[in-house]
């Protein structure tokens, strides 16, 4: 009976304590090694945004929770990044040097670029979308 | 008096969930935190301010929440920073920064921005639900305390 009356009494402090044990014991436990993340395309406002040069610029990509939902083959969207590939694996920024993206035109739009599997560096997964 | 008083503890425990794993999580990951806010919208010097001062205000906020005497300015501490926040994702979905900042670092990452919007406005209501009616109490124990205080100086005033 004590205790329960102790438990009510306190209960917010009980709550607390266990919050915290949890979040500690989670966020310790946390795996962080072969973990993978999916970066999209994102140029912004830039002349151009579909270039070769454009495309292959890592600092056009950023993370994202989901790799692109209608794949298609024309427009770079998506491509999968192992985070030690990321700059001080914090899974923010593509490392340009661990990432070298590789590009190609779909035929009938020679200015549009698509990222390719074929030959790629420090990535895997490209997923590419079609134009708007 | 009791629904009152046990409602201010269950608000108090819903914004320990939120406090104690967002400050502890940007602790726990403070490179991942400190590159995320470096890539916000606004200046470098702002984002190092905020680098510093977020973990601990969010931290100060929960031990506030859990003393009881600093309860009400645990729910002032929220009611503030979730307007902050609020008020930056709002901004963000009107198009205010140009372009939708990376909402990197947070466990609350696998939200979309409007997700996150309301998650926010659920929160912000809860704080500052929590300190209107912990004030409430706060004036009634007061109250009380002048009333019996009265009564006391009262009873001297008779005696001498």
């Amino acid at each position: 009976m004590k205790m329960k009356t102790f438990f009510l009494k306190h209960a917010v402090a009980v709550a607390a304590i266990a919050i915290a044990s949890l979040s500690l014991m989670s966020f310790g436990l946390e795996k962080t090694t072969d973990e993978t993340l999916f970066f999209e395309y994102k140029p912004g406002n830039i002349a151009d945004p579909y270039s070769k040069q454009n495309v292959e610029n890592v600092a056009h990509w950023e993370p994202t929770s989901a790799p692109c939902p209608s794949p298609d083959n024309v427009l770079a969207c998506t491509i999968e990044v192992p985070k030690a590939n990321t700059i001080g694996e914090l899974g923010l920024e593509l490392d340009d040097m661990k990432v070298k993206l590789q590009t190609s035109s779909a035929s009938s739009t020679p200015t549009l670029f698509r990222v390719d599997d074929t030959g790629a560096i420090g990535y895997s997964n490209p997923v590419n979308r079609a134009t708007p | 008096m009791d629904i009152k008083k046990h409602s201010t503890t269950l608000i108090s425990i819903a914004l320990l969930l939120l406090w104690i794993p967002v400050g502890v999580d940007k602790l726990f990951h403070f490179a991942v935190f400190k590159a995320g806010i470096l890539r916000q919208p606004f200046s470098n010097s702002l984002g190092w301010v905020l680098i510093y001062t977020l973990p601990v205000l969010e931290l100060a906020t929960a031990l506030c929440l859990v003393i009881r005497r600093l309860r009400l300015i645990g729910f002032a501490l929220s009611s503030l920073l979730m307007l902050a926040f609020t008020g930056y994702i709002g901004i963000a979905l009107l198009g205010g920064w140009g372009k939708l900042p990376c909402g990197c670092g947070s466990i609350i990452s696998g939200m979309s921005w409007g997700q996150h919007f309301w998650f926010n406005l659920f929160f912000l209501a809860l704080s500052v639900l929590g300190y209107y009616l912990q004030r409430k109490t706060h004036r009634n124990t007061r109250c009380q305390a002048a009333g019996n205080e009265g009564l006391v100086g009262q009873k001297t005033t008779y005696k001498i």
